[in-house]
């Protein structure tokens, strides 16, 4: 059978098992749960290892100790949970040691609820941890985007050496959708800075992110931002859907994606001229795209499930040119349809605004 | 589709049991009243006939589902109207049960009632679901409920579906293999769901196969107004 019906969490565990992930160490919170149970069934089967561990907290400092040794290694958490992992992605990122985190994100703040939410925007894209650090962030927009984003986050994770996340929420773990799956995947990436003995070298390798002498900090760092800004030069992605003749682009990224899409396609069919524009990474921001979608005199709305996080973003990359405005909601709802349809058809030039 | 009062609607996490459960409330709330509707899922809080409380309410269904304000919660709390429902012999009860043998272990809870009502336990099935393409498998997971909840399962329910790539040839390749699960375990097939009379066969349009139209009502918010 070519196409499988399959949650938005389960095509993530399926997609990772079959990128060539091995191991996975977790703890539980609605609403992943279907990540680790998957993986609690589907790693034995694959010789890998499945491990609940006593915390998040404990959780993150494993995967650092499974991806400092070279292993294709996974972890899932929602929201109150990733806060909890801050630290260890932290240490990991400043250890440059390749792994995957995945927040299906949920209405915060504090233990907040159980509905889906884009209020960790911030957190997934300006730090969350301490220091000068930056995460790969990538925003799936539906089932087969998590197959395919995972297979991407392992590959882009190892060739960067640096943690990636794949920022998903409530709604797009829990929908259930058409997926094609790749075939497995057995090639392994050459590790070199691996600790998985000597082997034969004079000098063992280390993995760790301290740098007491000033200089030597001063040094890690600075290696650090040049391969951020070199991740930043080429692993910028984003769809967009007739931005090109639009009068208005609406910026949405995940489940407001979706649902900016169907409104966008009502409003089309009335002869009104509405792009759609994509982040699919939310680290590095496609700017470059939206400046220049700004230069060209369009107008922005951005839609997300926050008070009004993305929208920074887009305000900095189109840095006056444009004028931008925003619809949020809080509390964990998701935007209906009607509303984004009457808030887009209120920011359009003809709609009297502005 | 049969007499007996209560009908306990199972199957694997995500086979579409609940879209089956509302169609089917709606469908015997047509012709007999009244009908309660059960909402047993202590699996997942998600995608749920309790979100649909207010309409299958405005159509004259009694849903029972978790107590109020706490629909969203993780914890599994089971209402006493439950026991009303089931004590009241005027009602036709429908219990939308949540996936897999865990899911069904809840319904030993109620064994003295099955035992003293006639009682229909289906089984819906898609085989597009990953792992559920194989027949054995499905027999397999049958036998696993029926220990779980200590109920004997009367009927499969073919609910074929890629959804939105649903299509005529995804019905016919996931009817072959749910009726071989349904010879395995020597059940009939209840009916055959469809969502788009375009996609009938030949045989359902002229009556010679059961099949059940479904509206469907579990839809993600970018496919509602």
């Amino acid at each position: 059978m070519e196409r499988v019906m399959m949650k938005g969490n389960e095509a993530l565990a399926e997609g990772a098992i079959r990128a060539g992930c091995r191991y996975f160490f977790g703890y539980p919170i609605t609403p992943q749960n279907e990540i680790p149970e998957y993986m609690a069934r589907r790693l034995p089967e694959v010789g890998g290892v499945f491990l609940q561990a006593e915390s998040e907290v404990s959780a993150i400092n494993m995967v650092y100790g499974a991806g400092g040794a070279g292993g294709r290694v996974l972890t899932s958490s929602s929201s109150p949970g990733i806060s909890l992992k801050q630290e260890g992605i932290s240490y990991i990122a400043g250890a440059q040691v390749p792994c995957v985190i995945v927040n299906v994100a949920r209405g915060g703040p504090g233990l907040g609820g159980l509905n889906p939410s884009q209020s960790d925007y911030f957190q997934a894209t300006k730090g969350g941890g301490h220091g000068d650090y930056r995460l790969l962030v990538y925003a799936p927009g539906n089932a087969q985007e998590m197959v395919d984003l995972i297979g991407l986050a392992f590959d882009k994770a190892e060739e960067y050496r640096n943690p990636v996340m794949i920022l998903s929420d409530a709604i797009m773990g829990q929908m259930m959708e058409p997926v094609a799956l790749p075939a497995m995947r057995t090639e392994t990436t050459e590790k070199p800075w691996a600790t998985t003995g000597k082997q034969g070298r004079s000098k063992p390798n280390i993995i760790n992110s301290l740098g007491l002498v000033g200089e030597d900090l001063e040094r890690i760092n600075i290696e650090l931002q040049a391969k951020y800004a070199r991740l930043a030069a080429a692993e910028v992605r984003y769809e967009t859907d007739g931005t090109g003749e639009a009068d208005l682009i609406v910026v949405a990224y995940g489940t407001s994606s979706r649902v900016v899409r169907s409104a966008i396609n009502r409003l089309r069919q009335e002869g009104k001229k509405v792009g759609l524009f994509r982040p699919i990474t939310l680290w590095p921001f496609p700017k470059e795209a939206l400046a220049s979608l700004a230069a060209e005199g369009k107008r922005f709305l951005v839609v997300e499930m926050s008070a009004g996080q993305l929208v920074e973003d887009v305000i900095l990359a189109v840095n006056d040119r444009a004028k931008v405005s925003f619809f949020g909601k809080l509390n964990g709802t998701v935007p209906t349809v009607r509303e984004v349809y009457d808030r887009i058809l209120s920011s359009l030039p003809e709609g009297g605004e502005g | 589709m049969g007499a007996k009062r209560i009908t306990v609607i199972t199957g694997p996490f995500g086979s579409g049991k609940t879209e089956v459960a509302v169609n089917y409330a709606l469908e015997v709330n047509r012709s007999s009243k009244p009908v309660g509707l059960v909402d047993l899922d202590i699996v997942n809080p998600y995608f749920r006939s309790r979100e649909l409380t207010k309409h299958l309410h405005e159509e004259g269904i009694d849903l029972v589902s978790t107590h109020p304000g706490l629909e969203m919660a993780d914890l599994p709390a089971l209402s006493p109207r439950i026991f009303s429902l089931l004590q009241n012999p005027d009602f036709q009860v429908i219990f939308d049960v949540g996936g897999d043998p865990v899911g069904a272990r809840i319904l030993g809870r109620f064994q003295p009632y099955f035992q003293a009502n006639p009682y229909r336990l289906w089984l819906v099935i898609n085989p597009y679901r990953p792992g559920y393409e194989d027949p054995e498998r499905i027999a397999q997971l049958a036998r696993e409920v029926e220990a779980a909840s200590r109920l004997r399962i009367s009927g499969i329910v073919d609910n074929s579906n890629l959804g939105k790539l649903t299509d005529r040839r995804i019905r016919a390749e996931g009817a072959l293999l749910v009726q071989a699960a349904a010879d395995r375990l020597q059940a009939p097939i209840v009916f055959r769901t469809c969502t788009n009379p375009a996609f009938l066969t030949e045989e359902e349009k002229e009556g010679k196969k059961k099949v059940f139209l479904l509206k469907l009502f579990m839809l993600p918010p970018w496919e509602k107004d």
